[in-house]
């Protein structure tokens, strides 16, 4: 089942195109990881989803829910956080989540400690909120997200302003809440190795676009180390790795290329060897693919404009 | 709805205007009736004819009628709408309310009836205070049920045209939703109202047809004018004093409805 699917969204700003014809497909029960450089329209999409911004055109659904009412009912369902936490300043902790559940129409004092106490602000839940700090800030707002118990959360860059042993603690609950208690969330992040330590699903945008969907299985496979090769023969090549070096994970692509995944420390042995076959090898390059290199490409660069 | 709008009656109960603006209220009425008791003691002899304060409206029942509802409590009106509802903008808690799944219609309604609800016990205060208050300048002898049935009528249509007020000052800072911005924008309309109310009395006076004066009847400044004034009101100003507040609640309201609905949330 499909928590989340949206087809050809689409949102524009008079003539500036933010996000174009983005068809996702988030399953129930995953972690989804939306990767894009600022400006790829990452928060655009969530804010859409969310009914803080309306598409021109292009829909969603939500749980299946694709009305406005039904986009109400669904979003009680989803706890969020965008950009920074939003929440009354000259308001307590407590009482900033005592004012959201008591909307919800489910206040109860001890959830709302006991959400205080997770989000590690059991100390500080009388100290105002415009006297945070942007980590507590932030932890706040993720104990915000789970009042109600929603199905969902859609958290964009939830570790923003932790230290490294909030953004760990942060991991280590959305991989709680999603293994124990089947919740699915959407995030996006920038740290790519954080995001790849709790996503199963990814959605690449570039600006505005969604370049690719695939699951962390795919893109384990995408961003594996290989020997990329420019023969001038693809066909005679691929009967010497598949025949002589008995190599069967290789692709070939246009251009006379290959993409060799294994003897990648064994670039003198294949070469010597397809050229014994008859093949002229133009080039040969290591490529130590990590996975920031590849969401990097994927993304359009390092250009974080 | 009755969720939103009780979640939006906690966060206003936990605004410091919730005490700041009645201890203002109630320190304009005590300084100004002060001002007048001791004017009183001062001119009540020799140099000045005895009552003659009294005589030209300086009573009690000035007190009563013109310091309950004057121009101080709709700045506080402008004041605490743009407080809570362009300040619920800009620190993200109306974004929060959406997010969680409020229906924009019935967000835009709590805040305007938990906003309205303070306005109207703050003009009940006010009123209670000039009352209390008003015996120090010699109010309280002709006290019947007359006087009494007066003083809550006069009471009933001051809070009306205080809701009115309400309803724009809140239209106006859902629109702006800055803090200042719709602070400014308040009070520029409220001295705007002021200034047209006064233009058009000057050259409504000389006008044959008296369009004017009747045009008059349309700003809330006429209408405050009237629920404040001494003595009895005929049934066309009554009219007027109800019905064009309604009116004014009735066009920001859904104006506002629409403008909260259709545009983007930041």
């Amino acid at each position: 089942m499909l928590a989340i699917k949206t087809e050809n969204l689409t949102k524009k700003y008079g003539a500036h195109v933010v996000v174009d014809n983005v068809s996702l497909n988030i399953e129930a029960g995953s972690i989804y990881g939306l990767v894009g450089n600022n400006g790829a329209g990452k928060t655009t999409i969530f804010k859409i989803l969310l009914g803080l911004a309306i598409q021109t055109s292009g829909t969603f659904s939500l749980f299946g829910e694709d009305t406005v009412r039904g986009y109400e009912k669904a979003r009680r369902e989803i706890g969020s956080i965008i950009e920074i936490p939003s929440m009354q300043a000259n308001l307590t902790a407590f009482q900033n989540l005592k004012a959201i559940a008591i909307s919800l129409g489910c206040y109860n004092k001890e959830d709302i400690s006991s959400i205080i106490e997770l989000v590690g602000l059991s100390s500080k839940s009388d100290i105002k909120f415009k006297n945070y700090s942007l980590g507590m800030k932030q932890r706040l707002g993720i104990g915000a997200t789970l009042i109600g118990d929603p199905k969902m959360l859609i958290l964009d860059e939830p570790t923003n302003g932790l230290d490294p042993g909030g953004i760990m603690e942060i991991r280590e609950l959305i991989l709680r809440l999603n293994h124990e208690h089947n919740k699915t969330i959407l995030i996006s992040s920038h740290i790519i190795s954080e995001l790849n330590k709790v996503v199963n699903s990814y959605g690449i945008l570039r600006s505005g676009k969604l370049v690719k969907e695939l699951t962390s299985i795919d893109l384990q496979a995408c961003s594996r180390p290989m020997l990329r090769l420019v023969v001038n023969d693809v066909l005679t090549a691929s009967d010497v790795l598949r025949n002589k070096l008995k190599v069967t994970d290789f692709e070939t692509y246009p251009n006379n290329t290959i993409k060799l995944y294994e003897m990648t420390d064994r670039a003198q042995t294949v070469s010597k060897e397809l050229a014994v076959g008859g093949v002229l090898v133009l080039s040969i390059e290591h490529q130590d693919n990590d996975l920031e290199n590849y969401f990097v490409s994927l993304m359009g660069g390092t250009n974080n404009d | 709805m009755i969720n939103q709008l009780r979640s939006e009656f906690y966060r206003t109960s936990k605004f410091k205007s919730i005490f700041i603006m009645p201890s203002i209220v109630t320190a304009f009425i005590l300084i100004s009736v002060l001002t007048i008791w001791s004017v009183l003691q001062h001119f009540g002899g020799a140099t000045m004819p005895p009552g003659f304060l009294a005589s030209n409206g300086y009573t009690g029942k000035f007190i009563i009628y013109q310091f309950s509802s004057n121009g101080n409590l709709t700045l506080l009106i402008a004041i605490f709408a743009c407080i809570s509802i362009a300040g619920s903008f800009s620190n993200g808690s109306i974004k929060t309310s959406i997010m969680r799944g409020a229906n924009r219609v019935e967000l835009y309604l709590s805040k305007l009836i938990s906003v309205s609800t303070f306005i109207a016990a703050l003009s009940i205060f006010s009123f209670l205070i000039s009352v209390a208050v008003s015996p120090i300048v010699g109010y309280g002898q002709e006290f019947n049920w007359s006087e009494f049935g007066g003083l809550m009528a006069t009471l009933a249509m001051q809070i009306i045209v205080a809701l009115g007020y309400t309803s724009l000052f809140v239209f106006i800072a859902s629109l702006i939703r800055s803090t200042g911005g719709s602070l400014a924008a308040s009070i520029g309309i409220f001295i705007l109202g002021s200034i047209l109310s006064a233009a058009f009395l000057i050259l409504g006076s000389f006008s044959e047809s008296g369009w004017l004066i009747n045009a008059l009847q349309g700003l809330l400044s006429t209408q405050l004018s009237t629920a404040m004034r001494i003595g009895a009101l005929d049934t066309w100003e009554i009219l007027c004093v109800v019905l064009v507040p309604l009116g004014y609640i009735a066009i920001t309201t859904g104006l506002g409805i629409l403008a909260f609905v259709k545009r983007d949330v930041k």
